[in-house]
């Protein structure tokens, strides 16, 4: 199996070539305006583009699609109903949780993993690779405050569903490096946290100025930092980026 | 731009849209309290400091991780360059990737100074925004009802101004007004054309038609 990675400079989102080269056949996740690569890799390898799957509809995961696919004769988009609803384009194949696309020797499975956004889907390609689009990152999770965003407790539930995966499974982000389903088990922070090996925060913090608490502060995969939050007005829960976090300690 | 960066409120869009129309490179960041920050690169400008420093130009002084004279932002032209010649203890990014002497600044670039994101705007640069945004919002543009019921429910998150929020999705829209997805997804590209947000990239496209319908008194606040 091929797997091939472009990573926009400026957003650092990923897109991927994924494909049997045997049968020359592959697909797309997702756009990240850096497509260039990964179709000349097709070409070069003789691999007919048959989908471009879409993990969910914002802006850095789904930027130069149009362009790519009308390069390789616009192949269908494939994404859950929840991200058709949201996409410019017209969307040919919506898939839900548990279907499976077949596309030479790959079986694609969709995994539900609402939380960053309401109908996001991870794939996981022949139960050895999941992509994990923005739920999921190298030490860290997605935010859950984004445009369509569903929530910290889908966020939370999604991301524990994926480490029910095999410890061996590679994972491939939609943004950075790409890491395994057994490292982020025992290396993710937030991941310790939800598996009742470590213990949250208590520092008071204002976000959006609101008073909150903060339960989680963690390397981000930008170099920033991601911070789990509650808000002290009505007790809901949010991943937030840093930047967001006023900490009285460095404000 | 990126979904997981810092989400920015509708006021805050506006000054970058204003900022934008000046036409001048311009760098937005957030200070210590989490307000945004615009600093126009004026034409005349030779050089701009970055530090913590009361000399610096732009004063990033809530920043621990910040030197004093931290890096130089060089100006030709409106040619933007970085010089971190090494005075600075953590270093200049741009990007992932640490500037060690020189770096040529591009418009979208973003620039992080000790904890501090610093983004680079050049709105000459990289066209279709720079087409866009010059232009006013246009004379007597009109919307149709149905146009006007979308836009209203698409900017409703802004209500009260809050410090955060971002637009509805189109399933929100449809859900509120009980119309179809694809009513509502014609609707938007009237919408997109009418307020000529049409050429932005797709992750600007809304929020800029939030702004713009607000600005414009296409919608008034006091309606969501």
């Amino acid at each position: 199996m091929i797997i091939e990675r472009t990573e926009n400079p400026t957003w650092l989102s990923n897109a991927y070539l994924v494909a049997d080269e045997e049968a020359g056949k592959g697909v797309l996740i997702d756009g990240n305006d850096d497509l260039g690569p990964l179709l000349e890799r097709a070409e070069r390898d003789g691999i007919e583009i048959t989908h471009v799957l879409v993990t969910h509809p914002h802006g850095d995961h789904v930027a130069g699609l149009t362009e790519a696919r009308q390069r390789i004769g616009n192949p269908p988009l494939v994404a859950h109903v929840e991200t058709a609803a949201e996409l410019e384009e017209e969307v040919g194949e919506t898939i839900a949780d548990g279907g499976v696309l077949t596309v030479g020797g790959l079986e694609i499975e969709a995994i539900y993993t609402p939380g960053h956004a309401a109908g996001h889907l991870a794939f996981l390609v022949n139960g050895s690779d999941v992509f994990t689009a923005d739920v999921l990152f190298k030490g860290t999770v997605g935010g859950t405050m984004a445009p369509g965003a569903s929530g910290f407790a889908d966020l939370k539930a999604s991301v524990m569903r994926l480490m029910e995966l095999p410890a061996e499974t590679r994972v491939h982000p939609g943004h950075r490096e790409p890491t395994t389903i057994g490292e982020e088990r025992e290396g993710n922070p937030f991941v310790r946290i939800w598996r009742g090996l470590a213990e949250t925060g208590e520092e008071q913090v204002t976000v959006w100025d609101r008073p909150a608490t903060l339960k989680l502060w963690a390397p981000d995969y930008d170099g920033g930092n991601k911070a789990w939050i509650v808000f002290g007005d009505d007790g809901t829960e949010a991943i937030v980026g840093g930047s967001q976090v006023v900490r009285s300690g460095t404000g | 731009m990126n979904a997981e960066q810092p989400q920015t409120s509708a006021p805050e869009l506006k000054e970058q849209i204003e900022a934008e129309r000046r036409g001048r490179p311009f760098l937005v960041f957030r200070d210590g309290g989490g307000g945004q920050r615009i600093v126009t690169v004026e034409a005349g400008t030779a050089a701009l400091w970055v530090g913590r420093g009361e000399s610096a130009d732009v004063r990033l002084d809530w920043d621990e991780e910040v030197s004093a004279l931290h890096a130089q932002i060089e100006v030709v032209r409106d040619e933007c360059t970085l010089l971190d010649d090494g005075l600075s203890r953590n270093g200049s990014f741009v990007g992932e990737q640490r500037v060690d002497g020189r770096r040529r600044l591009r418009d979208g670039d973003t620039l992080r100074f000790g904890k501090t994101t610093v983004l680079f705007r050049r709105p000459g640069e990289g066209a279709p925004e720079a087409t866009v945004t010059a232009g006013q919002i246009p004379a007597g543009a009109t919307v149709s009802p149905g146009q006007r019921r979308v836009l209203l429910a698409l900017c409703r998150p802004f209500k009260d101004e809050p410090a955060f929020a971002t637009p509805a999705t189109n399933q929100a829209i449809a859900d509120e007004l009980h119309l179809s997805v694809d009513a509502v997804k014609t609707h938007m590209r009237a919408l997109f054309e009418k307020l000529e947000v049409g050429d932005l990239p797709q992750n600007r496209k809304r929020v800029a038609l939030v702004e713009r319908a607000l600005q414009s008194g296409v919608v008034a606040r006091r309606e969501l």
